[in-house]
């Protein structure tokens, strides 16, 4: 037997394949044809290779678990999403008007904080968090770059409008995932490929490299680019090596650099010590220097801000670009877009409210049960409620944290996040997801094709997190005129 | 190549080679004593003692029997050179440099490890313990195989070849020395009965006896067989053959001139002795002094490439 499309019901969400029961979306006519030609036998075996495939290429992700990190095959959907390329052309257009009001506010903060100034975002709420850098302050890195890779979730509502739930510019990760997805899709559909336009994404290793090297201080062809992890009890760890492997450079831990006299970084290698110009650090701010930041971390490199400070070093992304990358100061980017690009943004946030806020507070209170609360500098999904889906229990704990610290939280209704067919266990059904393009600016500015596509794979869930049940999917950007 | 991962791969080579060794060592300790008459002075308690143990061994154990003996060489956590901690050792530098290794590396050596985690205890009876034993050194020959065989000769290969010859001249000198050491427990009356089974029992335990045969052609005795395990240039387990290997090695590394000085003091040391004098307590000794100048390399090879820049208060923590 195989799929009848008809039995497929997105329920009111908006799917990203299929529009109603019986009816694909034009762009995906091609593939639900392809799929529906195989038999369920012959889809779970594809299912199957995949399995096999990244097993074998190792694609894994770490969790920590019962005292133990346990590397774990990572969890993959065969049957890809697809955007139709001129809708992305939009979005990615909206992502870098973004990613560009983002670094000029964060140089700004550093610099003259004229946007506090102009009190179009409050100065106690900027000064206060607990990512601004002091130390940062009248540092001006290469092309006003703060944060150089950023990773932006969106998600759709029920119309499937794109609405940008929160911007990553700390140290974002998944993007070895996007390009691993494809490269498995290509062994499980070949086929496929050969029958749509499908814009490629492996140009993201080269770009990056590029972004990279346009920040190196001393200007030489092939400037020494590292990759710096926290180590193999990262679960991040397969991406750091797997980003040095691809893009040949040195996959370093703390320990392996050293900062010299003369204020410059080095690597410790079997021929005597290299001057290194360019970290791509995987490390959190307050790790990166044991000098400056925690006195105690093992896991950085003493004397590395004092290097950057000099200018002798890029710090990709910069220390001090976490201060966008809170929750809170995520509801004013609109307005920074307005102030410092006088545009409209391309793509509007999701609509939030400030706990700090009295009026807004107390309607958050109220109505709990109906809004997701999240914590201002939390990542990976952790320390929010899911108001439809707490307990009485957990929302009173809410409350209570939240008076104790409004400034921490803000909450936003719930999602209805978009779905798309998915492979649960024997059969096909929606579940939802988000995506996470990633954005570069270096000397040039970068989008990739599409993104890392997250699902939840729990019937149901909105948690769209690897750590919390989540899987992913190959995510194709399709030329619709050439077809 | 970063020093910190250089380091690791040595390290990996020779955990692999000690946990080999060590097998090799047991294996063939339990067939000497077994040839030996009952009540012998010999027992099983010297091998902590030659393995660098003996402390720590009769601090936990109250039993120095073949039992208590084997469970701490194979599988006590605490002793770090147990044959199950080298290989925990080897999995965990192979598993940070997994980049710079091919493939099938990481998954041999993660295999013998899920091997040694779930093989029943060593310790339950002679036969598992036999068993357990040809299956840590086929493993490891494996690896030794298919390093050789299929990695490009780079500083990764470099690295994993100069510590397992390291490792293995060392091991050498320790199964020599349990002849030394056991020659010390027997009565004059004893020695003169067994001193050739003895030698035998050397060669043994290094796979040897068949290549001193066909090398050597002569009778076993002391001063041949000490010849051929120090000083023969073609037998892969003799000492010198792995101090020709490591210099192979080293000559296209840089700044390779402590490393040549320290093995050339050590070769020296070995040449001028007078094997057919040496035996008993002044074998022993003379084989602590060549572990000494092994100890000596070691430190050359890692000031030379793997404590690359680090300040005196880094070195001496």
């Amino acid at each position: 037997m195989s799929i009848n499309w008809k039995d497929y019901d997105p329920n009111g969400f908006y799917d990203e394949l299929i529009s109603s029961p019986g009816h694909p979306r034009k762009i995906a006519r091609t593939l639900t044809k392809y799929l529906q030609s195989l038999s369920q036998e012959e889809l779970l075996n594809r299912r199957e290779a995949a399995e096999i495939a990244i097993k074998a290429m190792g694609i894994t992700f770490t969790v920590y678990s019962e005292g133990k990190n346990i590397d774990r095959a990572w969890p993959f959907d065969i049957i890809p999403r697809i955007i139709p390329a001129n809708e992305w052309r939009k979005t990615s257009a909206g992502l870098a008007q973004r990613l560009t009001a983002l670094n000029l506010f964060i140089d700004d903060l550093y610099h003259d904080q004229k946007i506090l100034k102009d009190k179009v975002v409050p100065a106690e709420l900027v000064l206060k968090s607990k990512n601004y850098r002091p130390e940062c302050e009248g540092i001006s890195p290469a092309f006003g770059a703060w944060a150089q890779i950023c990773g932006t979730d969106l998600v759709r509502d029920e119309k499937g409008t794109f609405y940008v739930l929160e911007d990553n510019l700390r140290v974002p990760s998944g993007v070895s995932y996007m390009l691993e997805n494809r490269k498995v899709t290509k062994r499980v559909f070949p086929e496929l490929f050969e029958h749509h336009n499908i814009h490629p994404i492996g140009s993201y290793i080269d770009q990056l490299y590029k972004t990279l090297a346009s920040l190196s201080p001393r200007k030489l062809e092939f400037p020494e680019v590292v990759v710096l992890t926290p180590g193999i009890y990262n679960s991040a760890y397969f991406e750091h090596a797997f980003l040095a492997q691809q893009m040949g450079c040195e996959l370093v831990e703390g320990p392996d650099l050293v900062v010299g006299d003369d204020d410059c970084v080095y690597m410790r290698t079997i021929y005597g010590l290299k001057q290194v110009d360019v970290v791509y650090r995987r490390i959190d701010d307050l790790f990166l220097d044991p000098e400056v930041f925690n006195p105690d971390s093992v896991l950085g490199v003493p004397g590395l801000m004092r290097a950057w400070r000099k200018g002798n070093v890029a710090l990709a992304n910069a220390p001090g670009a976490g201060v966008a990358d809170d929750k809170v100061i995520y509801t004013y980017v609109p307005d920074m877009i307005k102030y410092y690009l006088d545009e409209d943004p391309l793509i509007p946030n999701v609509p939030s409210y400030l706990c700090m806020e009295k009026s807004q507070c107390d309607h958050v209170l109220a109505n709990l049960h109906k809004l997701v609360v999240k914590p201002a500098n939390e990542s990976g999904g952790y320390g929010m409620l899911i108001g439809p889906k707490s307990t009485k229990k957990e929302r009173e704990t809410f409350a209570q944290l939240i008076k104790k610290n409004p400034r921490n939280y803000m909450a936003q209704p719930t999602l209805s996040l978009s779905t798309s067919p998915t492979i649960c266990g024997n059969n096909i059904e929606p579940r939802h997801l988000d995506l996470r393009p990633f954005i570069l600016q270096g000397e040039d500015m970068y989008v990739t094709m599409g993104g890392l596509t997250r699902v939840a794979l729990r019937k149901g869930s909105l948690v769209v997190n690897s750590s919390q049940g989540g899987g992913s999917k190959d995510t194709w950007i399709i030329e619709t005129e050439a077809s | 190549m970063l020093s910190r991962v250089a380091e690791r791969i040595y390290w990996m080579g020779r955990y692999l080679e000690r946990a080999e060794n060590t097998a090799r060592l047991i294996n063939v300790y339990a067939n000497l004593i077994f040839d030996l008459p009952k009540g012998s002075p010999i027992n099983w308690d010297m091998l902590p003692s030659i393995m660098g143990g003996k402390k720590l061994f009769s601090e936990t154990y109250s039993n120095f029997d073949e039992k208590s003996v084997c469970k701490f060489l194979l599988i006590d956590a605490d002793f770090s050179g147990s044959v199950m901690n080298s290989v925990i050792y080897a999995r965990e530098n192979a598993r940070t440099t997994r980049e710079e290794l091919p493939n099938e590396a990481w998954e041999m050596i993660n295999e013998l490890y899920l091997f040694i985690q779930d093989a029943p205890s060593p310790t339950q009876s002679r036969n598992k313990r036999s068993l357990f034993l040809d299956e840590v050194i086929a493993r490891c020959q494996e690896f030794s195989g298919m390093t050789s065989g299929s990695m490009t000769r780079d500083d990764a290969y470099n690295f994993i070849k100069i510590g397992r010859e390291i490792e293995r001249a060392d091991m050498t000198t320790r199964i020599i020395d349990t002849g030394a050491t056991c020659a010390m427990e027997m009565s004059e009356e004893m020695y003169s009965t067994y001193e050739h089974s003895l030698w035998v029992y050397i060669l043994d335990a290094l796979g040897a006896e068949q290549m001193f045969r066909k090398i050597i052609r002569d009778r076993i005795d002391r001063k041949a067989v000490l010849e051929f395990l120090l000083l023969n240039r073609f037998y892969p387990r003799s000492v010198f053959y792995c101090l020709d290997g490591i210099e192979h090695e080293i000559q296209n590394l840089p700044g390779n001139h402590e490393v040549q000085r320290a093995m050339s003091h050590c070769k020296l040391h070995i040449k001028k002795a007078d094997l057919a004098t040496l035996e008993k307590m002044e074998l022993h000794d003379f084989l602590d002094a060549i572990q000494l100048n092994f100890n000596h390399i070691h430190q050359q090879i890692s000031d030379s490439w793997f404590q690359i820049g680090l300040t005196d208060q880094e070195q001496s923590a």
